[in-house]
């Protein structure tokens, strides 16, 4: 049955005392209402009568999931509609560690025994620039922005969806932040180990934050990894080699299995992929989540007092090498992570923006140009009521919130924000 | 009415209407300071009621004649009966004639009414009307664009100084300059954000590191020549290598954008480039927004504008 009950209370304790805590810290405060909640435009919904018994918008609504399993099919008239992943690619897509969907939609998708991605507006604009872009030039990049909670990350594994259907090589770089950033210094084994890298002096590995990642890079591309072939010779250490002609897989046991060499190996199969020569070679799409963190600051020191400068660290110049546009056959999705933006001193500035150019900076901004920048906005009116009519028709929301007192109430509460109604709905009954 | 309450009266004062004269107190026990015998005291009081200051008829003239210029209390010039001074115990308060307080203080005695008026009524056969061609504020600061800003205190203390009267604000708006592009970018450096205000265009200069108010002035005249002459210089190290887009200087030829371009391989004539070209100068030299983070309405159009002119640059369809 549904899980919640246990839990109810705790957490619409916390939510709603969250809220009020922001609303109050700012009125005492003296500064304007947080942004967050400003800038959602209210719902323009007619919501006139109150009534507790008549049932609301969203149990008008029939057509909640989109049939066409490819997202490559979806027009504009499926907006709204749930995009479903059924259980056999939520094996690849949902990955082991550094999970593209962030936690409370997992949370919420094993309680509602459902995965589902809401189709919009900016995922149908980017999956058609990835249909008819050129690929036989130099690589696109696309760029997700917009506020905070909106959607980006969405839009990314909605993209990272399409392109596993049509068979490209997947290369997911999450989570930068939690190895660049550590946010629990207390908690002790989330501390992991820095090493001096062995190619190249001047940059520092990280020997299990790599083997992971070469984990969740076999996870997501299950089948692909035999097709393809390194093209050179590689010598990892003064003992260990391996010949050309190998298949990738073969690299990936080596880096899980040697977790001394994994970083390295990372960047070999993304220089193999930055080369690329033959006509084989699948497409490639990289996804990477929150880049900010790769052009702010580290909170990691290799001596006591000597703070690490992101570029320092192997693997993220790697993954700077791909978000560049020297190669070719493939795309680069780049989403942001809106919640800091970093300032002179080592602290992050609890601020979130939604101009994409302030969180990337400069560096950033060269890096990347010329990229298509994607806004991912708050729903609109009929995609609010849609999610609330996927979660009736899950049985979530039943009783006094399918009715039009209660569908008043949540988006009255919540705006367009959607993980504000996925966190508001989480305790409502 | 008494003789004082009289000239009270031809002074312009405030009318006083209770004077208590000083007399001796000679109660059982009590002893006044100054002490002086009974018939010594009598006779002082005649001397004194004698003398012209009580008198109201020998009160010749004008009180600016008598009082013209600033000067140190003069107890048988001023015809009020004053007193100032802490009373001891056991005393009567000391008078106008041995409190020294009343000549250590600054009277202002040089300044009543009709002497002021009668100061400027002789002062205006030497000034002219406030010009008629200047009717509005923009044509006072056309034709006087500098503006200084100076505050005198005035307090009833022991100094008429005051370390806060120092202090000198000038103030320009910089379209009243001549300047060029390279000159109002490297002014507004040279001045720094405190100084400058872009919304205004007015360019502040705040001085109070002399001691003397005149001195200030002259400095703060100092810096707004130097600023303006130092401008127009252009040093040797300020070349192209030297600068960056924050310093407003953004040349696309040089940028990294640039070469990211040309890995597209593209003609270069095609007027999509150049679109992009000036997308991108917008958004590199985009001023500093007062608050971080937000999307106003013109950063949300640069950024749009960009995105257009990207898809233009690589061919790519928008959805319909």
């Amino acid at each position: 049955m549904l899980p919640y009950t246990c839990c109810t209370r705790y957490i619409r304790h916390q939510a709603t005392t969250k809220l009020i805590k922001n609303i109050s810290c700012a009125v005492l405060q003296g500064t304007n209402i947080p942004e967050v909640i400003q800038v959602r435009k209210q719902s323009k919904i007619n919501l006139r009568t109150n009534s507790n018994s008549n049932p609301g918008l969203a149990s008008s609504i029939k057509k909640i999931y989109c049939n066409e399993r490819d997202p490559g099919n979806h027009t504009l008239k499926d907006v709204g509609l749930m995009h479903e992943i059924p259980k056999e690619d939520q094996s690849s897509l949902v990955l082991k560690y550094d999970k593209g969907f962030r936690k409370k939609f997992l949370t919420e998708a094993s309680a509602v025994d459902k995965l589902c991605i809401m189709v919009r507006k900016p995922g149908l604009e980017l999956v058609n620039y990835l249909k008819y872009s050129n690929y036989s030039t130099a690589v696109n990049r696309y760029l997700m922005y917009g506020p905070a909670g909106c959607g980006k990350t969405m839009t990314m594994m909605y993209a990272v969806d399409y392109c596993k259907k049509q068979g490209w090589l997947i290369v997911p770089v999450f989570n930068p932040w939690t190895f660049i950033q550590y946010k629990n210094t207390y908690i002790v084994h989330q501390r992991e180990e820095i090493v001096r890298s062995l190619w190249n002096k001047e940059r520092v590995d990280h020997p299990e934050i790599a083997a992971r990642w070469l984990e969740n890079f076999r996870q997501i591309n299950s089948g692909l990894l035999e097709t393809v072939f390194t093209t050179r010779e590689y010598t990892w250490s003064k003992h260990e080699k391996t010949k050309s002609g190998v298949s990738f897989s073969t690299l990936v046991d080596l880096g899980i299995a040697r977790i001394r060499i994994a970083t390295d190996v990372a960047g070999c199969i993304i220089r193999e992929i930055i080369n690329q020569d033959s006509p084989d070679f699948p497409r490639t799409l990289a996804a990477v989540d929150s880049a900010n963190s790769i052009f702010g600051i580290s909170t990691l020191k290799i001596e006591p007092g000597v703070y690490l400068e992101p570029q320092e660290l192997a693997l993220v110049h790697n993954f700077k090498k791909i978000l560049s546009n020297k190669w070719k056959n493939g795309a680069v999705i780049v989403g942001l992570n809106t919640s800091g933006i970093p300032s002179q001193t080592k602290r992050i500035a609890k601020v979130s923006s939604e101009h994409p150019y302030d969180i990337l900076g400069q560096e950033g901004f060269d890096i990347l140009d010329p990229h298509i920048p994607i806004h991912v906005p708050h729903y609109t009116d009929k995609e609010a009521i849609s999610h609330l009519a996927y979660y009736q028709d899950r049985k979530w929301l039943v009783g006094r919130s399918t009715t039009e007192a209660g569908e008043a109430e949540i988006l009255q509460i919540c705006g367009n924000s959607p993980t504000d109604i996925c966190v508001y709905c989480g305790h409502l009954y | 009415m008494t003789t004082v309450q009289k000239i009270c009266v031809s002074l312009n004062m405030p009318r006083i209407r209770h004077i208590r004269v000083f007399s001796s107190v000679s109660s059982a026990g009590l002893v006044p300071k100054p002490y002086l015998p009974d018939n010594l005291m009598k006779k002082t009081k005649e001397r004194i009621a004698r003398h012209p200051s009580f008198l109201a008829d020998t009160l010749e003239g004008e009180w600016s004649d008598i009082w013209p210029l600033p000067n140190q209390f003069n107890p048988y010039l001023v015809p009020l009966p004053l007193r100032m001074g802490h009373t001891q115990k056991f005393c009567v308060s000391p008078d106008k004639y041995t409190s020294v307080e009343l000549l250590k203080v600054q009277n202002f005695l040089h300044l009543t009414p009709p002497a002021i008026k009668k100061h400027c009524a002789a002062l205006k056969k030497f000034c002219t009307p406030f010009p008629k061609e200047l009717k509005t504020q923009q044509d006072c600061e056309r034709e006087f664009p500098v503006e200084t800003h100076t505050v005198d205190y005035v307090a009833a203390g022991k100094t008429p100084r005051n370390p806060a009267a120092r202090v000198v604000t000038k103030t320009i708006r910089l379209s009243n300059l001549v300047l060029d592009h390279h000159a109002r970018l490297k002014l507004t450096q040279l001045a720094g954000k405190e100084r400058y205000n872009r919304s205004n265009d007015i360019l502040t200069i705040k001085v109070d590191r002399c001691p003397v108010k005149k001195q200030n002035q002259d400095f703060a005249d100092y810096l707004l020549t130097a600023l303006y002459f130092e401008s127009w210089k252009t040093e040797p190290w300020e070349s192209k290598e030297n600068t960056s887009h924050s310093d407003g200087y953004y040349w696309w030829e040089d940028s990294p954008s640039y070469q990211n371009v040309k890995n597209l391989s593209l003609s270069w004539d095609s007027p999509a480039v150049e679109k992009y070209r000036e997308s991108v100068r917008e958004i590199k030299l985009e001023p500093e927004p007062e608050k971080l983070g937000i999307l106003t309405e013109e950063r949300k159009e640069a950024v749009s504008n960009y995105k257009d002119s990207v898809i233009k640059l690589l061919n790519l369809p928008v959805l319909a």
